[in-house]
């Protein structure tokens, strides 16, 4: 590492200014990333061409994954680029079996989906750092500034999906109107499709679109958080004036100043040593130590720099830290008021909770709390169940709803048809009625007490059946029944007089009437047994 | 006990009763006439004997016959070997959007020769006036035909002139076609006496009626076969005869609680006016006729109950998204009303 050669400008920055860094490095060398990218991927990428048609997600899947190996290359460009000593493609090429092997394990397997991956793999990959180590290192890195790290992740992944979609549709977009095809479904659809092998294509084109930025963020984000936490600014400052005070004696008062730096920061010197290990490092310059002898730089002598082993160096910040700089004691002083405690309430829920604090019922009282609840529980159901009782019974049960039964109608067309409302013999009464001279009433008491064997005979009659509904209905109920039709015909013909009587205002003829009366009682009467006891017969 | 026995005085003494012999053969005189005619008309109009019923109450009862069905029934058919059975005129106007009123009843018109004004009466002044489509015409025009089928007679110019006697408005429309319709108003509607459906005859009456075509010269339906059974003047005696059937007050009552039983109706949003219980009595008096009895009966104010009222009812929205028919709705009035009681 050499920061003299530093290409960069090299000053604290915020996290999204060094992404900002970071797209710029990116631009600036992304041919030589590019190159290198393609050489790397792209036997991967013909392999996934030969996975099967149907198979083309996994294939899409695969390149996806090895991305963390395939960016290391990237990664060893742009560290040697920073410090402007950017290597050729053929060297970078062959270091890559050895780049791309180093935890190669742990980067494709549970590191994989690591949103800060960007930012880390310069841990692995320029320091070296495995296990709690590397875990350590992570930590002091994460502590600030490294927010933007998932987002470039977050914002990679949707550029890749962006810009396979958007190449998809510039392409339709060249399709003519002309060509009448289904595009969606030739792009998306799994059955149909038939463009797996360009859909893959564009997916790498993607990839690769993508990747050296990527690399490149993640990278400027790790510097910059090198960059604040060694102070390679103050580092740079110092050359600069060393530089201005002998410029005759450079080497000496760089020496000189090197010296200082690195003892100033001997937090994190054993860390950086091994990062710097990977680095083009500056121990090189460190052999001309013995040629300086000029002026100190600084009044105040520094002492000699002794390589520390880590624990040591625990030990010592341990010490600074429990010295009085670090620890400070301070008394505050605030007025109060002096609360007597004599409240008689206060007392007694103090005495309260102090007995619920050691109350051993509670876990009786639970039990029983949890009875009652499933009780209610229970009785929830059981009310759900009683509620809802017929809509369930007629969702799964089919029970034959229970006939209602028919109550006899005791009033018809206005008249009483029940037994008490007519005389014994029906015949004799209306014989009667009919020498009295009152046909109507004759007639009408025998269509009475027709009507009332009708319906104990079990022909339903309703409101509003008109007479001759009535005979209609006698007729087909008792169609089948030969003994009944001497009763059918009287009916119809009781039926007919009764209507010209009662709405023709026509009187029957008095014979027609004297038959009618007369034979009421052989027609109902007589025939009315045989046929209830045909009915019961059948 | 209720023993019917208050309406005795008013049966007919035998004075009356020699009167009521002789309406008693003009009655059976008059019903064999229309069912002559009834039998005549069935000879070409081959398996709708309802509707030609229904149509022959509704000329007997001087009402006018709305007749809905989907086209090629023979509803020209029915109307103009109605008209030529009792050698009446016949005029037909088929509605159109562009029908003006003046072009159904008539116009005056400025003679240059004579330098007056002459009237020219349009297609109405007739006895039978066959409405084609009548919704396909505007409110405006339909609503023409309002003054000339409640009075009989039409104003032009202020002056009113009689229609043919006896007069009969016989409207079609088609159910199923609804664009470029309009629905026929309410009053329009009410003054309609029957509404009848003619529907599809059945198989065996077709393949009569297509036999029967296939062996006329000119494959037309046979009218010129029809007879002349009588004239104009015999159709309004028959009006009159039908006019002096009895009705009891209990065939009355019925009525109207049939008529009323609309308006309280759970299903239906607007029931029938009293209109409704003219043309009901009016139809069932001549159907009466046409089965040759004295007398209205229950049954017959039942038979003609749906016929009358079809289209005088406004069924609620929710029974008509349902597609639940008028029919159904008055056919459950007729089951629950209670019959006339004596």
């Amino acid at each position: 590492m050499n920061l003299d050669q530093v290409t960069i400008e090299i000053r604290p920055r915020s996290a999204w200014e060094a992404v900002d860094l970071g797209l710029l490095m990116a631009k600036r060398w992304w041919l030589p990333m590019m190159k290198i990218w393609l050489l790397v991927s792209f036997p991967f990428f013909i392999f996934t061409l030969l996975i099967p048609d149907n198979w083309f997600w996994v294939g899409a899947l695969f390149i996806w994954w090895l991305k963390p190996v395939l960016e290391r290359p990237l990664l060893h460009i742009l560290s040697h680029a920073v410090f402007n000593e950017l290597p050729d493609t053929r060297s970078t090429f062959k270091l890559f079996p050895s780049l791309a092997l180093k935890q190669i394990f742990a980067s494709l397997t549970w590191r994989r989906l690591s949103p800060t991956r960007g930012m880390d793999l310069p841990v692995v990959q320029l320091e070296g750092l495995s296990g709690t180590r590397r875990q350590d290192r992570l930590g002091v890195m994460h502590r600030v500034d490294s927010s933007p790290a998932s987002w470039i992740t977050f914002m990679g992944l949707l550029l890749e999906i962006f810009l396979w979609v958007g190449m998809i549709s510039f392409i339709w977009a060249f399709i003519p109107r002309e060509i009448d095809i289904e595009w969606a479904n030739f792009f998306f659809d799994q059955e149909s499709s038939n463009l797996h092998l360009l859909q893959l294509s564009i997916w790498y084109l993607a990839l690769s679109l993508t990747a050296p930025f990527y690399v490149a963020c993640g990278f400027s984000l790790y510097l910059n958080r090198r960059i604040k936490l060694e102070a390679w600014d103050i580092d740079i400052a110092f050359r600069r004036i060393a530089n201005k005070r002998s410029t005759a004696k450079i080497l000496p008062s760089l020496l000189l100043t090197l010296a200082l730096g690195l003892s100033i920061f001997a937090f994190d010197a054993q860390r950086s040593a091994v990062a710097d290990e990977q680095l083009p490092a500056v121990e090189e310059s460190l052999e001309t130590t013995e040629e300086y002898s000029g002026e100190a730089v600084i009044d105040k002598p520094l002492g000699e720099f002794t390589e520390i082993d880590r624990n040591q160096a625990q030990e010592s910040i341990k010490a600074v830290l429990q010295q009085a700089e670090f620890s400070r004691k301070e008394i505050q002083r605030t007025l109060k008021f002096d609360e007597r405690e004599e409240d008689e309430p206060s007392t007694f829920w103090k005495k309260f909770f102090k007995f619920l604090a050691n109350f051993e019922g509670f876990v009786a009282a639970a039990s029983v709390l949890e009875i009652l609840l499933w009780l209610a529980v229970l009785a929830l159901i059981g009310f759900v169940f009683y509620r809802y009782r017929h809509w369930l019974a007629a969702q799964f049960v089919r029970i034959k709803p229970t006939p209602i039964p028919k109550a006899k109608p005791v009033t018809l067309f206005g008249m009483d048809v029940t037994r008490e409302s007519l005389p014994e013999d029906i015949s004799t009464n209306a014989l009667k009625l009919l020498q009295a001279g009152d046909m109507r009433a004759a007639l009408a008491l025998l269509y009475r007490a027709s009507l009332f064997h009708l319906v104990h005979s079990g022909v339903e009659i309703h409101d509003g059946h008109t007479e001759r509904e009535c005979a209609e209905l006698m007729r087909e109920h008792f169609a089948k029944n030969s003994a009944a039709q001497t009763r059918v015909a009287y009916f119809v013909a009781l039926t007919r007089e009764w209507q010209r009587l009662a709405y023709g205002h026509l009187l029957p003829s008095a014979e027609k009437a004297q038959y009618l009366c007369a034979n009421w009682n052989s027609c109902w009467l007589q025939q009315s047994n045989t046929a209830s006891a045909q009915g019961a017969a059948e | 006990m209720t023993e019917p026995t208050s309406n005795n005085d008013s049966i007919e003494t035998n004075k009356a009763a020699d009167a009521d012999e002789s309406l008693q053969n003009r009655l059976q005189q008059a019903s064999t006439v229309a069912n002559n005619l009834l039998n005549e008309i069935k000879k070409v109009l081959i398996g709708q004997d309802a509707v030609i019923e229904q149509v022959l109450i509704a000329l007997i009862a001087r009402g006018h016959v709305l007749i809905e069905g989907v086209p090629g029934l023979g509803k020209t058919l029915l109307v103009r070997s109605l008209a030529k059975c009792f050698g009446g005129q016949f005029s037909r106007v088929q509605f159109t959007p562009d029908l003006m009123p003046s072009d159904v009843t008539g116009h005056a018109m400025f003679n240059m020769a004579k330098q007056e004004f002459e009237i020219r009466k349009g297609p109405a002044f007739t006895n039978l006036l066959l409405a084609d489509e009548i919704n396909r015409a505007p409110a405006k025009t339909q609503a023409a035909l309002l003054e000339v089928m409640q009075e009989g007679q039409i104003t032009i110019e202020g002056e009113s002139f009689k229609t043919g006697e006896p007069f009969m408005v016989l409207a079609t429309q088609n159910p199923i076609e609804q664009e470029g319709t309009y629905p026929l108003p309410e009053a329009e509607l009410d003054r309609f006496m029957l509404k009848v459906i003619i529907d599809y005859p059945s198989e065996s009456d077709e393949q009569f009626m297509l036999r029967q075509v296939c062996s006329q010269a000119q494959g037309g339906f046979g009218l010129e076969h029809i007879r002349t059974l009588l004239k104009p003047a015999h159709v309004l005696s028959l009006q009159k005869i039908a006019e002096q059937i009895t009705v009891d007050e209990q065939i009355l009552q019925y009525v109207v609680k049939l008529v009323r039983a609309t308006r309280s109706w759970s299903g239906i949003s607007r029931g029938a006016g009293p209109r409704a219980c003219i043309a009901l009595l009016s139809a069932a008096r001549a159907y009466a006729l046409l089965n040759n009895n004295s007398f209205v009966t229950p049954d017959d104010v039942k038979k003609m109950f749906i016929p009358a009222l079809r289209h005088r009812i406004l069924l609620s929205p929710e029974l008509a998204i349902e597609g639940i028919a008028a029919e159904r709705i008055l056919h459950n009035i007729l089951l629950q009303v209670e019959a006339p009681r004596h």
